[in-house]
């Protein structure tokens, strides 16, 4: 499976350029996210997001708070960061439990296509319901319980792992190695695992990416309706929902930098999904 | 009887309704009770002793076990009674009536602002692969996926509510004081115009831009990726490097093209007014507009139970029967799906 290496030099070199730009745009990604998720936790003493002062009500940014103060006169650099220390292990944690529990499923129903058949009509059941009502219902329920968010995540998540999944491994399993190895009495386990998921491996964590994008945007979205994380805990939804009446007299900061750090986030992990795809093995497929 | 087969299948879609809408009942059931969550505890409130706890318990009848349960809710069902709120004490069926035009009156809107503009970035992006206006009209894609609906309903009711003044802030479907049409079709700007309430029309209409072009835009995105992969395949079709060389002009080449992509794109719209229906709340609930989904965000922040079970099974019984439209309106556009047998990517 090792590339080609006698190309004509001209597309060689702007695909080597593709390729550099692609890794460039994946580890910039995973380095922005790593460090929205790790500052908190390694630099949390630098931090202010409990302390509320009502002499200094939503004053503009300055020197002394970069990101100026909200409603209640709390330092909105240090909420915005502190957020990441809730929004992302979540959703980490979500796709992670969806990848690990869909994935193989996933395998073998795409492995064994007969059962595979019958076991994606469920999952279409499953996902023709209204999901994002469930998971408001869930998480409104159990009162807004982080790991009941988890969970609710992993519902709406996990089928679309196993659909991914079967896809990709019912594509390479009819591949001459698989029927070879079949051939020659090894197991179905170890086909799975030495022989089609190292050819799957990159299209599912470039699904996993996107995937992760959009649990973090219905997370951000259960905290700015109020129904996830409880409010004392800064998250990047609950403050922008707290900002929206200073926002309509014009005070715009409180909304801003909550609403940035969620943009910067979706671009980070859609940008990793497309630097996976684009270098990956199955690059020219998209 | 011109098309046997297809009637048949139809009939045959048709006659699975119930079972398809019942499996969507049980699982939206089991999800919801066999999950680790206690309402009777959320509704009590942290500070409630066991026995109140318990108390709430028994008078919503969650004590008895869960077949029991199960049993006396698909009775009533059959009975046509979906329950009624513990918040209002209306049933429940009658309120669905109320709210779904207005959500109705929404999203129809917004769902073809997003075709229009979604499919426009995706022919470009398609057409134009590899060149400027592609990455282009593939940088607006990304933008507008990375902006949360809630953020870009913001934004717009800051710029065009109360910076320029030229909109309605979030004040729901009308200003406030304007009297609401004699109720027909329960959607307020068509039930302006049945009345010929010139005035009253404009006013809904005024009110219906940023909720429209909010969602409109959010869901632009997936139509552009998704019209964008579509037209990226059927424009390297053999067929259309025929039509080029027969001499088609660009723009009939590029109609061609999105002919063949039709199934799948209205397929995929189709998923996206199902998902509409219940994916509306976040901005219904923004900007006041008391449909379904703001409904539906309100009840879940009071536990209404009843409320929560119904629109549940509403929504999905919804999304059951637009797949439904969906799959007949394919067999009829694309003699190449195999009727009567179900068809796999």
């Amino acid at each position: 499976m090792t590339s080609v290496t006698h190309r004509p030099t001209g597309r060689s070199s702007s695909l080597a350029r593709a390729r550099r730009r692609a890794r460039i745009q994946l580890w910039g990604s995973v380095a922005v996210i790593a460090t929205l998720v790790l500052y908190p936790y390694l630099f949390g003493w630098t931090l202010e997001p409990f302390s509320t002062d009502a002499a200094r009500v939503l004053e503009p940014p300055s020197a002394q708070h970069w990101f100026g103060t909200d409603r209640v006169g709390a330092d909105l650099l240090s909420r915005t960061l502190w957020a990441g220390r809730t929004d992302l292990p979540l959703t980490l944690a979500a796709t992670l439990l969806a990848l690990v529990i869909g994935a193989p499923f996933g395998a073998w129903f795409g492995y064994s296509a007969r059962l595979g058949e019958r076991m994606m009509r469920l999952i279409d059941a499953f996902q023709a319901l209204p999901l994002l009502i469930l998971i408001l219902a869930l998480v409104a329920l159990s009162g807004g319980k982080a790991y009941m968010i988890v969970v609710a995540i992993v519902l709406y998540a996990a089928p679309s792992f196993v659909r991914v999944v079967r896809s990709e491994v019912l594509a390479v399993s009819t591949a001459r190695y698989v029927e070879a190895a079949r051939a020659y009495g090894v197991s179905t386990p170890r086909i799975l695992i030495r022989h089609v998921l190292p050819n799957v491996t990159e299209i599912i964590l470039a699904q996993a990416a996107l995937i992760a994008a959009s649990a973090f945007l219905a997370i951000s979205s259960l905290s700015f309706l109020g129904v996830g994380v409880a409010p004392p805990t800064p998250t990047w939804g609950g403050m922008i929902a707290d900002s929206v009446s200073a926002l309509i007299s014009g005070i715009w900061w409180p909304t801003l930098f909550p609403g940035l750090a969620v943009f910067v986030n979706v671009v980070c992990f859609n940008l990793i999904a497309n630097a996976i795809r684009s270098t990956g093995r199955s690059g020219e497929l998209s | 009887m011109k098309t046997p087969p297809l009637l048949r299948f139809v009939l045959v879609r048709v006659a699975a309704l119930p079972f398809t809408i019942l499996a969507v009942l049980s699982i939206s059931f089991l999800v919801t009770s066999v999950l680790p969550v206690d309402p009777a505890k959320t509704i009590a409130g942290p500070m409630a002793t066991d026995e109140v706890v318990a108390g709430i318990r028994e008078r919503l009848g969650l004590d008895r076990p869960l077949v029991e349960r199960f049993t006396g809710y698909l009775g009533s069902l059959l009975g046509g009674d979906l329950g009624s709120s513990y918040a209002t004490g209306q049933p429940v069926s009658g309120e669905i009536a109320e709210r779904l035009p207005a959500t109705l009156t929404l999203i129809i809107p917004a769902l073809a602002l997003a075709a229009v503009v979604g499919i426009g970035l995706g022919v470009v992006g398609a057409y134009h692969a590899g060149r400027r206006p592609a990455s282009a009209s593939g940088g607006i894609v990304t933008v507008l996926q990375a902006v949360p609906d809630f953020l870009l309903a913001l934004v717009l009711v800051v710029v065009f509510a109360t910076g320029l003044g030229v909109l309605p802030g979030p004040e729901g479907q009308l200003s406030i004081g304007t009297d609401v049409p004699p109720r027909v079709t329960g959607s307020i700007p068509v039930d302006a115009l049945l009345a010929g309430q010139w005035p009253v029309f404009a006013d809904a209409v005024r009110h219906l831009i940023l909720p429209v072009l909010t969602l409109g835009l959010t869901y632009s995105a997936l139509i552009a990726r998704i019209s964008r992969a579509l037209l990226g395949n059927a424009l390297a079709m053999e067929c259309v490097r025929f039509a080029r060389a027969c001499g088609w002009s660009e723009w009939r080449v590029v109609r061609g093209a999105l002919l063949i992509a039709r199934v799948p794109l209205l397929t995929y719209t189709a998923v996206l007014l199902a998902g509409l229906i219940g994916g509306a709340a976040i901005i219904e609930k923004v900007f006041s507009w008391g449909g379904f989904g703001q409904w539906t965000v309100d009840s879940m922040q009071k536990v209404d139970l009843p409320v929560i079970q119904a629109i549940v099974l509403f929504a999905g019984g919804a999304t059951v029967v637009v797949y439904l439209a969906m799959d007949v309106l394919s067999g009829l556009l694309d003699p190449r799906i195999p009727i009567g047998r179900g068809k796999d990517r």
